[in-house]
């Protein structure tokens, strides 16, 4: 494998269908990250506090409480949480609505690989970023 | 030899009368009907020649129909307008005219119109007339004594076309009724097909994300290249499935039409660059006509391309070599119940190919309907939901070779209207 280096990074895979969380997480464990998976909306929100994960893979479609109101109601807990979208329609609409409430990305099933790591990286070195410009801006402020 | 003589003629007509009223309950094929009507006029009155006129709403103007002894229809340059004065002198008088006994009222037409009526000597002439409005014309040579039609002539033929204005109007009226159905079935039929098929699609599209992401994690994993290879191929033939599944969305949502002004000209020149060189292979001559002064448009502009660039290829197909792909842009006005509705914007594409068979024209927009060797089935289907969401309709009639009706070949009208608005879509 070229990528020899391993990634860090807390990821919670959210999909109501299992062969797509099982393989996800193989995926992603594979790579290196920490990795936790909710297979609802609800159950997506019990494991929020507790696992605290850097990065959240939405999936839209799924029943009782779909992608859209799971991710609504995640960023009112935590509000500045990086969400990736994943969904099965493929409609610009949906996808410009989904960055609309605040996801960081959106990518259509079925997708490459490779092309979801990548999103997740960029995804992650953004979040990353963010928080060490939190971080700094809080340490400046004790100062003065 | 049927000369109008006192005494014997009553109960002749009326029998005739009564056998004609009651066929013309009968009777809801225009063409039969006009047949049947004809024959009676003549029977009334044998004089030559004889020509019928009717008012056509798509061309806003009366064309010639039919003749006896005199010059034949199809005819582009035998019409009248009905702002004219001859349609205006029946609109207002309802009644008939013999120009030879009354040159006032010859005076009183345009000069072209007098030409015309003298070009095809008509001396006597009728209207059709149906809640107030002139539907249709008749026009009747010289008596053959070139003397005046009596009054018991015209009285009769006046009864007649009375029936007769009736009769056709309810004919049209049921032609336009059983279009209009056929259209809301198809319609309808399509839009549970798109549900289904986007209903579908979703399904499909989940198990497939975990064969694809299944598959290339294990390849990653094979040693060897002609596993890797293999596992390749795999990943091909799930791209192709989500390459059907695409498709079958853009048939059931094309996606909001993203509406400009588009120059119409422009656009149809662009889309006829892109096949000229196909054409001029097959050595098909391709042309574009306006017989409307239109030039900007409300439309999508890339969505228009798309579904101009499949008939066009369409109609390439249907041509083996030469022939003659022909466009016309015309503005077409449809009326219901003699109001006029708003004008559409009608865009034909005609091909001089094989035609289409009245069973396949039926399911020609269903997805995955094909007669191609190598055909998707989807292109048509697209399309027509292209112009649905843009509020406008599709229209294909075609004819077979071995078809009495006309040369053979296809023709497909993109109806669109002109003040385009906008269909909010129920994504």
């Amino acid at each position: 494998m070229s990528d020899m280096h391993e990634h860090t990074g807390r990821i919670l895979i959210v999909d109501d269908e299992i062969k797509i969380r099982r393989i996800l997480c193989q995926i992603l464990t594979d790579e290196g990250y920490t990795v936790e998976i909710a297979e609802s909306g609800p159950d997506a929100l019990s494991k929020l506090e507790a696992f605290a994960p850097d990065l959240i893979l939405m999936d839209q479609n799924m029943p009782d409480m779909d992608g859209f109101e799971t991710m609504d109601r995640i960023r009112a807990t935590v509000p500045g949480q990086t969400i990736i979208f994943l969904t099965a329609h493929g409609s610009i609409s949906l996808a410009v609505d989904a960055m609309k409430r605040g996801a960081y990305d959106y990518l259509t099933k079925p997708f490459d690989n490779d092309e979801l790591l990548l999103v997740i990286r960029r995804a992650l070195e953004r979040t990353h970023l963010t928080s060490q410009i939190t971080e700094l801006r809080r340490q400046l402020a004790d100062k003065y | 030899m049927f000369g109008l003589q006192f005494g014997h003629r009553r109960d002749p007509f009326r029998a005739t009368f009564a056998e004609f009223s009651k066929s013309l309950t009968l009777i809801a094929d225009p063409d039969q009907l006009r047949d049947n009507v004809i024959a009676r006029i003549r029977e009334i009155v044998p004089a030559d020649p004889f020509y019928f006129f009717f008012y056509i709403p798509e061309h806003n103007r009366f064309e010639l129909i039919e003749s006896r002894g005199g010059l034949k229809p199809p005819s582009p340059r035998i019409i009248f307008k009905p702002d004219n004065p001859l349609v205006h002198w029946f609109t207002v008088n309802e009644t008939h005219v013999q120009f030879s006994r009354q040159p006032e009222v010859a005076a009183f037409l345009l000069p072209e119109e007098q030409d015309l009526l003298k070009t095809l000597s008509i001396d006597l002439m009728l209207p059709l007339i149906v809640l107030n409005r002139v539907s249709g014309l008749v026009g009747i040579g010289p008596r053959h004594d070139n003397g005046a039609y009596t009054y018991e002539e015209t009285e009769i033929l006046t009864t007649l076309l009375g029936h007769a204005a009736f009769a056709f109007e309810n004919a049209y009226l049921y032609q336009q009724q059983k279009n209009r159905l056929k259209r809301m079935y198809r319609a309808d039929r399509l839009a549970t097909l798109g549900q289904l098929a986007a209903g579908a699609a979703h399904e499909i599209r989940n198990p497939l994300t975990s064969i694809r992401s299944t598959i290339q994690y294990l390849q990653k994993g094979m040693a060897e290249s002609s596993q890797k290879a293999l596992a390749g191929e795999l990943l091909e033939e799930v791209d192709r499935i989500n390459g059907i599944i695409e498709g079958l969305l853009s048939f059931s949502r094309p996606g909001t039409p993203q509406v400009e002004r588009v120059d119409l000209p422009s656009l149809l020149e662009q889309t006829l660059s892109l096949v000229a060189t196909t054409a001029q292979k097959q050595n098909i001559t391709l042309t574009c006509s306006y017989e409307a002064d239109v030039q900007t448009i409300s439309a999508d502009p890339a969505q228009l391309k798309q579904v101009f660039l499949n008939i066009l290829m369409n109609g390439l197909q249907s041509m083996d070599v030469s022939g003659e792909l022909k466009v016309t842009v015309r503005m077409k006005r449809t009326e219901s119940f003699g109001e006029p509705r708003h004008p559409v914007l009608d865009i034909s594409f005609s091909d001089s190919g094989t035609g289409i068979s009245p069973d396949h024209i039926e399911h020609i927009f269903d997805p995955f309907f094909t007669t191609k060797k190598d055909g998707t089935g989807l292109g048509l289907s697209i399309s027509y939901g292209i112009i649905q969401q843009h509020g406008g309709d599709i229209d294909i009639t075609s004819n077979m070779k071995e078809d009495p009706e006309g040369p053979p070949g296809t023709t497909v009208s993109v109806i669109l209207p002109v003040s385009h608005t906008q269909r909010q879509s129920t994504d």
